[in-house]
């Protein structure tokens, strides 16, 4: 009688063949591992990448709003909003600065403080769409003078993260938005209130605050920077009648998955005490 | 050809088109590898992943996750006994 034999076979790897799945996913892992360890090469490799891809992106938004009128004076909106937006950050932002000017006019500038008002301008080579990882990867590295924790700032001089990682030619910097980020902020027309306010993902942020600070709708938030500087706007109060207090939605006040370029600066130990952030030697 | 086709988009689209697309298309490609979504995944944390944020990189478990279910419904579906 003739006997069959059952041929034991394996989902990724076969007597035959091996799974080209398999193949791939043992090149993604040494592409991840080429991150590890040589991550500035990593990162030369993929730059032109990322940049072809957000001229594409560009390219592909202009062709499409070139369809129509509509489009067309909804992107120039935006544009206005985003300008009228910075400009008024950089209002209130210069405001703070007088009143710290203000207190300092008695006392001479320090060297130290004239590097503060200096920065290092870096374009935005990747941004991830909004994501969990709310995180730049920046054109500008230790050669250039790039250090860990130098703050970041966008279009106006609105703070919008901190330098966590660096390498020769690259860096990369975490949101105020990004999960494990909390900082340390003011909240009201006179930035008088302290808050904590807590990254939420996605470009969001958010903080609690007792139930009877005067805040509505509105109101700017504000980071340390120089002086304090605007960082968004409460776009919602989440109140439950059971807590104490209440919960306030915060808005970014520059759109994070928009911004091309940044300036970092060294703002100091002020600005790092009132970080609490998770540190990683990978870049 | 199609499949070729589609695999390729589901890369490039972690680079260039925004997350729900790359999602789909994710799921799309997972019915002809399985192996799909965690590939992809991994790739977008070689991307994206800054250990700063999470201690896990979460594409690449979410990949994991849908790979395994994925293998699940295969394993559920080849419903004959009969092998090739």
């Amino acid at each position: 009688m003739k006997r069959t034999f059952l041929v034991k076979r394996n989902a990724l790897l076969s007597s035959t063949k091996i799974s080209w799945g398999f193949l791939a996913l043992v090149g993604v892992i040494l592409l991840f591992g080429v991150r590890l360890i040589a991550p500035n090469f990593f990162w030369n490799t993929f730059a032109p990448v990322f940049r072809t891809a957000d001229t594409l992106s560009t390219g592909s938004h202009v062709l499409i709003s070139s369809f129509s009128t509509t489009a067309k004076l909804a992107l120039q909106n935006e544009h206005l909003i985003s300008e009228n937006t910075a400009l008024s950050n950089e209002n209130q932002a210069l405001i703070q600065k007088i009143a710290s000017l203000s207190e300092l006019l008695d006392s001479p500038m320090k060297e130290s403080q004239k590097n503060m008002m200096s920065g290092i301008i870096a374009g935005v080579v990747s941004r991830p769409p909004e994501s969990p990882y709310d995180s730049f990867l920046l054109s500008s590295g230790a050669s250039k003078g790039v250090v860990l924790g130098q703050e970041v700032f966008g279009m106006g001089g609105v703070p919008i993260g901190i330098i966590s990682a660096v390498t020769d030619d690259f860096s990369r910097a975490i949101l105020f938005s990004a999960p494990s980020m909390v900082v340390h902020g003011w909240i009201g027309a006179h930035a008088n209130i302290p808050i904590t306010i807590f990254g939420s993902g996605g470009g969001a942020m958010s903080a609690s605050l007792s139930r009877s600070a005067d805040v509505a709708v509105g109101d700017k938030v504000f980071a340390p920077g120089p002086g304090s500087l605007p960082i968004g706007i409460v776009t919602r109060i989440d109140s439950d009648p059971t807590a104490p207090g209440v919960t306030l939605r915060i808005q970014p006040a520059l759109n994070p998955f928009s911004i091309t370029w940044v300036e970092l600066r060294d703002t100091g130990e002020i600005f790092t005490e009132s970080l609490s952030w998770t540190t990683s030697t990978t870049p | 050809m199609i499949r070729v086709l589609l695999i390729g988009t589901t890369f490039v689209s972690v680079v260039l088109f925004p997350w729900p697309l790359t999602v789909f298309l994710v799921f799309a490609s997972s019915v002809f590898e399985p192996l799909i979504p965690l590939i992809v995944g991994i790739f977008a944390d070689t991307l994206y992943y800054a250990p700063q944020v999470y201690a896990v990189p979460l594409y690449t478990l979410y990949g994991m996750i849908l790979t395994g279910t994925v293998f699940f419904v295969r394993s559920r579906l080849r419903a004959s006994t009969m092998r090739e």
